[in-house]
């Protein structure tokens, strides 16, 4: 049941420990390094970012094989934002690579099955105008 | 009436198929096929694309350029004949993806290619009424002609969204009029559960199309006491490029004043993303001052009309968030088996 | 992080000893179920030891997935129901680390005096569905609401993992490479149980089909059904049983983030690190001291990394150290003597007493061609997931 999860999956909206200042997201809801000293709240992050690392997957799971091969990046969010995982679609292969800057785009993650729900949430594609 | 445009986006997929690409496959003359429909490429959605992903970014480009506080919509329509869900909204999507509070009504719309505009009136009616604030109207889709088809040369992914208000400094263009032309006319129809749509072939011209553009039309002219020639920029639904031109023709409407909102070319007929993505184009452009006639057209069938005066702070909104061009520009070739694959005709 | 219970290494005096060891074949076993080898490597591991079923105390299942993989839960009862015992059974789950965990349960009901002798096994039942089902079951072991949601795979998160060492260290595919070549050389040496006892090349490995780049087919550990058994037993009563038995002198688990984007580092494994440093630190040994060691090389990347975590070479050159051939039998260190999960195969549940068995055998002096000479201290390096859980257990003669 990923509906609990809406708000975080269709915007980048994790969390923030202001003391040691460190984004989380996914939203954790105690800082590893803090502990109960920390002061967590909720933070909507940067829709822009940064590949740090990434692959593309031809074996893909149950559920995924229609946009086999598809790539997966590891992109940090500007603004010291945090680590994210996602595809990175729209991208032609020779410009997929480390430090390709990329934005959030709002995509169909999956289907369960024909008759089952969609399920949305983000996904990187690169920035063809920056600020827009 | 005292509402108006206060934001609007639109948008195009990123990959395009051209006719002759389609032609190839089924052994037609690509280029006759071209000069007849006046469309050389169409828009082709990602596999992960519908209605719903590109209503949000239509709705974030519209929210862009509003620049009001999306917790102030109270309204949100998404017109399209290629919803996701047969029961389901769309809207809800649209609302949670934009940030949209829970404090606000919505449905999703269908009347063939005009769902869109359908939309826009209704969100007109309830700003007007002062029921809502703002509100959202979108207009997209994700076409379908069955492989094969002649539709398959046309029915592309796309869409464009408004966010309707009735402050004056905030409008991009006040709404002037509206007029609405309505029939029983099974020109073009997909029964429940059919996977493309079917159509009447020729019957889909004189007395679908052009009657109820033309009526639309004269009755917008009419109830404004207007004449088509007080307007700079004429948008009519565009089914392929090859009827709007003709349908201008009829009224005396120069290329020039088509040309703005003329996308079909490049995009193909986004059916409920049609008329309001060429209504997109022409805001990128228009200037302070200028007059704007849509009227688009649903099969079924029926015609919305419109006239716009374009606002002041036209210049400095348009600039806040992608233009239609840009999504236009920005394109990928793909084959036939990837635009078969991605378009679900082969799995 | 908090630390990860290195407080407790020094001064904790393991008095565990191994006494039987029992392994199925490796592979695509179509006429057996998980029951039949489950069973099969615990009666062989009974009768290594020498031991009847009747004095065992305690049974420990590692298993990863049999409620997805076989639609079987229950894995404690449905072994102690094969082997015919009333006896305390247990299963352990900690994805493909879920062997080593039960190796630790076992251990530790040792130590806490609640058993004399107790039986750890592992099993996996892989080739029963498809491969597709099989690689979503897999990502259970990632995080599979921030991951396997966007249609991440297990040769994924290591081609990330992979890609980032490659850009970070000048790591290359033919490096890696190296390693699969390699385990699958020893594979051929172990005939008995590897499931892909043959040899490969470099350029093999590079020109298979590619499953997540930089990671090749080649680069992957297969899908396997498979079982391991070992049977464990307070030091103090091993000789009663055994004229070779082998000691469990250390032991560190470590967690990390279930999800790789979340942790500090992309290219080591934090978890293996902090284990290890415990695991060295209660054997009271240095890395120069280990003999023979069982990494856990679900990818030839994994490998790497674990000759880096590890302290067997320096951060950023597993590869050039593994290509170098010091990981070869009669290199500096031998790693992966059973073939590794490259070539011997990952029954995941079953990989951790695997690895276990390989080392008890080595120590013995029982590992026939690909007997490391003099192995006098083996060690086991088992992950389960991206990091998130890594188990090292250290062995003596």
């Amino acid at each position: 049941m990923l509906w609990r999860r809406f708000r975080n999956k269709y915007h980048l909206i994790g969390t923030y420990c202001e003391k040691c200042k460190t984004g989380f997201y996914p939203p954790r809801e105690v800082c590893p390094e803090c502990r109960r000293g920390g002061k967590i709240v909720e933070k909507q992050f940067s829709n822009y970012g940064e590949i740090v690392t990434y692959t593309v997957v031809s074996a893909p799971p149950a559920g995924f094989e229609k946009g086999a091969p598809y790539a997966l990046a590891i992109v940090k969010m500007d603004d010291n934002g945090p680590n994210v995982v996602g595809q990175v679609v729209d991208c032609d292969d020779e410009k997929l690579g480390m430090g390709l800057r990329v934005e959030t785009t709002f995509r169909k993650i999956y289907e369960d099955g024909k008759e089952g729900i969609v399920q949305y949430g983000l996904k990187f594609m690169p920035i063809t105008h920056e600020n827009l | 009436m005292n509402t108006g445009i206060v934001g609007y986006g639109a948008y195009v997929p990123r990959f395009r198929i051209k006719v002759e690409t389609i032609a190839e496959v089924w052994g037609k003359d690509g280029e006759a096929i071209r000069r007849g429909l006046l469309i050389d490429e169409k828009a082709v959605p990602n596999y992960d694309e519908d209605t719903a992903t590109i209503s949000v970014h239509a709705a974030l480009n519209a929210l862009r350029r509003a620049k009001i506080d999306v917790k102030d919509i109270g309204a949100i329509y998404v017109g399209s004949e290629s919803h996701p869900y047969a029961v389901k909204p769309t809207s809800t999507i649209v609302g949670e993806a934009i940030g949209a509070s829970n404090d606000y009504t919505a449905a999703d719309l269908e009347f063939a290619c005009k769902a869109g505009t359908a939309g826009f009136q209704m969100v007109m009616g309830l700003v007007d009424s002062k029921m809502i604030k703002y509100g959202l109207a979108v207009g997209a889709d994700t076409a379908q002609g069955a492989p094969g088809n002649a539709l398959e040369y046309s029915a592309a992914g796309g869409g464009a969204a408004f966010i309707v208000g009735n402050k004056k400094n905030e409008m991009i263009a006040k709404v002037d009029e509206t007029y609405s032309f309505s029939s029983d006319t099974p020109d073009f129809w997909r029964r429940n559960l059919a996977k493309y749509p079917s159509h009447g072939g020729r019957f889909t011209g004189e007395p679908a199309y052009f009657r109820h553009v033309k009526n639309g039309t004269e009755g917008l002219l009419k109830k404004m006491g207007a004449d088509i020639n007080d307007f700079d920029h004429v948008v009519f639904h565009m089914p392929n490029g090859k009827f709007p031109l003709s349908m201008a023709k009829k009224f005396g409407v120069p290329m020039e004043k088509m040309k703005s909102g003329f996308v079909v070319q490049k995009v193909g007929n986004t059916y409920s993303g049609c008329a309001v993505l060429g209504l997109a184009a022409v805001l990128d452009v228009a200037k302070a001052g200028e007059r704007i006639l849509v009227t688009s057209y649903g099969s079924g069938a029926g015609s919305d009309s419109f006239a716009f005066t374009v606002s002041d702070n036209v210049d400095e909104k348009r600039n806040l968030a992608k233009t239609t061009q840009m999504y236009i520009d920005n394109k990928s070739y793909v084959s036939y088996p990837t635009y078969a694959k991605y378009r679900g005709k082969i799995c | 992080m908090l630390s990860t219970g290195a407080k407790f290494a020094k001064g904790v005096d393991m008095r565990v000893a191994v006494i039987g060891v029992g392994l199925t074949k490796f592979g695509e076993v179509w006429t057996k179920s998980l029951r039949d080898i489950a069973l099969e490597a615990g009666v062989k591991a009974i009768s290594d030891a020498n031991i009847s079923a009747a004095d065992i105390d305690a049974m420990f299942i590692g298993n990863m997935s049999a409620g997805r993989f076989s639609g079987q839960e229950h894995l404690g009862a449905l072994v102690a129901d094969q082997v015919g015992v009333s006896i305390p059974s247990t299963r352990v789950e900690g994805a493909c680390a879920s062997g080593s965990l039960a190796l630790r349960e076992g251990v530790s009901s040792i130590m806490a005096g609640l058993s004399d002798v107790v039986l750890v096994g592992g099993a996996e039942k892989m080739t029963d569905i498809s491969t597709e089902y099989a690689t979503t079951g897999l990502m259970g072991a990632a995080d599979e609401e921030w991951e396997g949601f966007h249609g991440m795979t297990f040769p994924g998160l290591y081609a990330l993992m992979a890609r980032k060492h490659m850009h970070d260290f000048g790591t290359t595919h033919e490096q890696m490479a190296s390693a699969a070549v390699k385990n699958h050389h020893n594979a051929t040496m172990n005939k008995d149980v590897a499931q892909y006892p043959f040899e490969i090349t470099v350029d093999k490995v590079l020109n298979s089909a590619m499953i997540a780049s930089p990671l090749t087919l080649l680069d992957c550990s297969p899908i396997t059904d498979g079982a391991a058994a070992i049977i464990l037993c307070r030091e103090d009563l091993a000789k009663k049983y055994c004229d070779t038995p082998v000691y469990v002198t250390g032991s560190g688990q470590a967690s990390d983030t279930l999800a790789l984007h979340d942790r500090k580092s992309l290219t080591g494994l934090q978890a293996a690190v902090d284990a290890s440093r415990v695991a060295y630190k209660m054997a009271g040994i240095g890395v120069k001291d280990v003999d023979v060691c069982e990494v856990h090389d679900c990818f030839t990347i994994a490998e790497v990394m674990a000759c880096e975590d590890l302290g067997f070479c320096k951060k950023g050159v597993g590869g050039k150290f593994i290509e170098d051939g010091n990981t070869q039998i009669g290199g500096k260190i031998p790693v992966n003597t059973s073939g590794g999960l490259k070539a011997c195969g990952h029954p995941v549940g079953a990989t951790g007493i695997k690895q276990a068995s390989e080392i008890v055998l080595q120590l013995r002096g029982d590992a026939g061609k690909r007997q490391v000479n003099g192995a006098e201290i083996g060690m086991t390096h088992n992950v389960g997931g991206s990091g998130a859980t890594c188990v090292v257990n250290i062995f003596r003669r």
